[in-house]
């Protein structure tokens, strides 16, 4: 063995949160040595021994595939769910749900769709990570914990460093408004932790934009929140140079739209006098990627369905959720090669598991395929959760690896009954 | 396979030549007549019809984040209409901003067998290329956006030599794997980040305190020093502004002399003249191209009907975003290298400022002279869909036609627009050159856009018509890289385009500093964002068409 195998390998890509974190160094076996988090640590040491099976009996790679293939070459509208897996997976999924006339919907997209209705009616203005990195002087959090969801957020985002524009940047004031939460030290920024309801977030940022605008609400307190701590919030983002509206969008309760809404108001009217952008706080199991192939690949977002021939997009009713309830599908096509939602327990409808996670009891699939760890196994492409960089993350883990999605499914294309033709 | 296009009438400029003859093409090449007499394994009879080289679109939209955010605002354009998979094609949505398969498609079945997406925001160049490798049916290539850029500001800021910036752009545009430069309101959408709202050629940007005359001056050096064929491609200052032909003006002589093209100069040649304060300039801007031969343009022609606005220029498409129709809009600061914003327009026949930038996106076509120096292009989708080209071009070829249409616009705008006196009428000799072997010179794409021997034969067949509307918009036959694929208008086979890139030298230096760069103000990995041909070609769906360049200098 040369010398080199011994060397760390350095800037690996991290494939466990959605900040996809791509300075890693990894010993030649495999360990984080720098870079990571607990989070990752503990996702690396956690990953099962997998074996293709049909039924929950062990079968070949080449029966699992054929078995695949049948069962969603015999459904009229299968459904095409979890997609947590890299942008080649991704292009291979969504081919499936187009071409057996089916849908596709991630599987942790409940939450994703308050801010795209709200995108799709009124607009957005947002901003990315090395933005608020060099100019944010106010961030303002909506969210509860998202330092545990996120590990390395604080660093990465708003890190104590030197800044483009600043040779001794100013504290930065980061106001956390959620449940109760203790972020520890931030460095090089005043915290205030802010307990709110979020549940009633539209309230309160009705009355913050009353209080940016300099009218008097006619209230003591919003979503729980008292008018001073509220004035405090508001004053700080109209004196920001740039101010950024953080949310995290399963946390903004069942008026998540409403609350949006309101942030992009309020977010328009700060531009009378600076500079504030909005940040969606990035959801799991690569939503965000998911979401950019099949509007690509379709010109329309998740939950969209294909049983016309051409796509059909409706948020409500195509949900993975409904979807299986309703009945409206004969099969279910579920992905998660990355760390993501656990395939829902369906009765009657086939279903085809491609998983790099062990299944909880009592789910057994119709046919279950061991697939590889992007990233981690093979060379992939992934969109950071901000939905704008997509970065490449070459593979660090030297074992033998499961076959990536993107090789299995395009092995069930092939096998796809009058559909060898359909691939592009 | 041997094959041959029989007694077409060959339009094919860049080789002067328009006349009935035949074309031969054996393995995706066009070659000459078989000296020992070979019988073609395919012989089509193409008597009466036109032959010309596939089209080429330089200067189009077509993928990266800003179309992706442009089918997410356009649920409307996405939910009317609509594509079914059909014969192993895939299905899919939009006009406006179709999906990336129906992109190939529309393409191909209009006669297009290249296109160039023009706005490639340095972070968001994995995207681009994500999403263009699937586009089916055509070549693709991506210009670099840099201008707007913290790391070209900063450089320039601290007085650096010319030379680091002429590495820094190379660096950039094989990191990016695109085959040239863009700027984009040069200095003003960084400002817009420090809550700078407007950016003439001559005022100083915030924080850098650089003025975009020297932004330009200095990229424009750039790509010509560094051996770029395109020269640089330049969205001016002040967009969309009553008296922007000034900017316009001004631009071009703050290069030095040096090659450049204006890219959707029709947003860019308005005056101040008349009651209400919004006239063409397109007279100025015509004489001034037919005045000055290293500067080139496309038109960014407007149409009448909804479209959506997709731009890397978010400080204008902040500004313009009251002019939103429907009533909605996005704007984005994006990783310190640029921004977009997407803002959907209506263009209205009846409604005076539309109405005269239809007339002066005509008269632009109709006042340059030379066809070798002006590319058809709708600035897709800003000006309307690329699927308006048919109509457009028989607009610029029948006078009648265009009359016609012009007695029904706004009548104050038809009134004062001189489009009605001009009485030129393109050939189909210019149509090509507008089309194919323009676009295909000023890129340097050697083997395309002509149908010399040696050429790779992306071919389009048309039926002509007294209505050029009808033969452009069903070509009879296109062929791409030999093989037939659109019959009357319709995708008979999908095969992969291939992607065009420039690769020039730079000092490794410049390497070590970006890195740098990166981790020290980004926070992340250069070597895990920069391109390579392994990379784009993995999915055997990117192969790449190479451009290896020397430096001028």
């Amino acid at each position: 063995m040369s010398m080199n195998h011994a060397e760390p390998m350095v800037d690996r890509v991290c494939p466990f949160c959605p900040l996809h974190c791509d300075d890693l160094t990894v010993s030649a076996d495999g360990e984080i040595q720098s870079g990571g988090c607990d989070l990752a640590k503990g996702q690396l040491k956690s990953i099962p021994s997998l074996v293709p099976s049909i039924g929950g009996k062990p079968v070949s790679h080449q029966q699992a595939v054929a078995e695949a293939a049948r069962l969603l070459g015999a459904a009229k509208a299968p459904l095409v769910s979890g997609l947590a897996c890299d942008v080649d997976g991704l292009r291979e999924a969504i081919a499936i749900a187009d071409i057996t006339s089916g849908y596709f919907d991630h599987g942790a997209s409940d939450g994703f769709f308050n801010a795209l209705s709200v995108l799709q009616r009124r607009g957005a203005l947002m901003t990315t990570p090395a933005e608020v990195r060099n100019r944010a002087d106010v961030l303002v959090v909506f969210g509860t914990e998202i330092f545990k969801r996120l590990p390395r957020f604080f660093e990465r985002y708003v890190p104590d460093v030197a800044r483009l524009f600043d040779a001794a940047p100013p504290r930065r004031k980061i106001f956390l408004l959620g449940g109760k939460q203790d972020p520890g030290e931030v460095p090089g920024a005043d915290v205030t932790v802010i307990e709110a309801d979020l549940d009633r977030a539209p309230e309160l940022l009705l009355v913050l934009d009353a209080l940016v605008e300099g009218r008097t609400p006619k209230v003591q307190s919003a979503a729980g929140v008292g008018l001073d701590r509220l004035a405090e919030v508001a004053q700080a983002l109209k004196s920001s140079r740039y101010g950024v509206l953080a949310w995290e969008g399963p946390a903004l309760g069942a008026q998540g739209d409403l609350a949006i809404e309101a942030l992009y108001d309020l977010i328009i009217n700060l531009h009378k006098v600076t500079r504030v952008a909005g940040l969606p706080l990035p959801p799991g199991g690569h939503l965000i990627g998911a979401h950019q192939v099949g509007l690509w690949q379709a010109g329309t977002a998740l939950r969209t369905g294909f049983a016309s021939g051409s796509p059909d997009y409706d948020p409500r009713v195509y949900s993975t959720r409904r979807l299986l309830a309703e009945n409206r599908v004969d099969a279910l096509l579920w992905i998660t090669a990355l760390p993501g939602p656990v395939p829902p327990k369906t009765d009657g409808v086939p279903t085809v598991v491609l998983s790099s996670q062990a299944l909880p009891d009592g789910i057994v699939p119709d046919v279950f395929i061991p697939t590889a760890i992007p990233s981690l196994d093979h060379d992939s492409a992934f969109f950071r959760g901000e939905g704008v960089v997509s970065i490449h993350a070459s593979a660090w883990r030297k074992q033998p690896a499961q076959p990536s999605v993107a090789q299995t499914l395009s092995e069930v294309i092939r096998l796809l009954p009058n559909r060898e033709a359909a691939s592009c | 396979m041997l094959i041959r296009l029989k007694g077409g009438r060959v339009v094919d400029p860049a080789n002067k030549t328009d006349a009935v003859g035949d074309v031969w093409i054996e393995n995706g090449r066009i070659v000459a007549k078989p000296a020992n007499g070979a019988k073609p394994d395919q012989d089509y009879d193409l008597s009466g019809a036109v032959v010309m080289a596939g089209g080429i679109d330089m200067h189009s939209h077509i993928g990266g984040g800003k179309v992706n955010l442009a089918r997410a605002l356009m649920v409307e354009d996405h939910e009317k209409y609509r594509s079914a998979h059909v014969d192993g094609r895939r299905s899919g949505s939009g006009v406006s901003t179709p999906s990336t398969f129906l992109t190939g498609y529309r393409y191909a079945e209009l006669g297009y067998t290249s296109a160039f997406e023009p706005a490639v925001v340095i972070s968001n160049a994995r995207h681009a290329h994500l999403e263009m490798a699937d586009i089916p049916m055509i070549d693709k290539g991506g210009y670099l956006m840099l201008g707007n850029d913290d790391i070209l500001l900063q450089l320039l800021a601290s007085g650096r030599e010319q030379s680091a910036i002429n590495d820094y752009v190379a660096l950039m545009v094989q990191a990016t794997g695109c085959i040239g430069v863009k700027i984009v309101n040069p200095g003003g959408i960084n400002a817009f980040k420090f809550n700078q709202r407007n950016l003439g050629l001559e005022d100083d940007g915030a924080f850098y305190n650089l003025k975009p005359h020297r932004i330009v001056q200095s990229l424009a050096r750039a790509v010509h020093d560094i051996g770029l064929v395109h020269p640089l491609h330049i969205h001016c200052n002040n967009l969309g502004l009553p008296g922007n032909f000034q900017t316009t003006l001004d631009t071009v002589g703050a290069t030095d002399g040096l090659p450049i093209h204006l890219t959707h100069v029709q947003f860019h040649s308005y005056g101040t003249e008349g009651d209400r304060h919004f006239s063409s300039a397109a007279g100025q801007i015509a004489e001034m191209v037919n005045a000055t031969p290293y500067v080139s343009v496309d038109v960014g022609q407007i149409m009448f009907g909804q479209t959506v606005t997709a731009s890397g220029d978010s400080m204008t498409q902040f500004r313009n975003s009251v002019l939103a129709d429907p009533k909605k809009s996005i704007c984005m600061d994006i990783e310190c290298d640029g921004g977009c914003g997407l803002v959907p327009f209506n263009y209205k026949d009846k409604n005076f400022v539309n109405a005269l930038q239809w007339t002066i996106g005509l008269e632009l076509f109709l006042l340059v002279q030379d066809p070798w120096r002006i590319f058809l292009t709708t600035d897709h989708p800003n000006g309307a869909p690329f699927t308006t080209y048919p109509h457009l071009i028989r607009l610029l070829m029948d006078k009648t036609f265009r009359n016609e249409k012009l007695a029904g616009i706004n009548k104050h705008a038809a009134a004062v627009s001189s489009l009605g006196a001009i009485g030129r009428e393109y050939s189909l000799y210019e149509i090509a050159i507008l089309t194919r072997a323009g676009p295909s010179r000023i890129l340097g794409l050697k083997d395309r856009g002509h149908l010399g021997e040696g050429a790779a034969a992306d071919i389009t067949v048309y039926t002509p018509n007294d209505n050029a509307e009808t033969m452009f918009e069903k070509p009879k036959m296109v062929f791409k890289d030999g093989e037939l694929v659109v019959r009357d208008g319709q995708v008979i086979k999908t095969v992969w385009g291939a992607t065009h890139v420039a690769r020039c030298d730079y000092d490794q230096s410049m390497r070590k500093e970006v890195d740098a760069w990166f981790n020290t103000w980004k926070g992340t990995r250069f070597s895990n964002f920069l391109l390579t041909r392994e990379e784009m070609e993995s999915d055997g769906r990117s192969r790449w068409i190479e451009q290896a360049l020397g430096r001028r200098s």
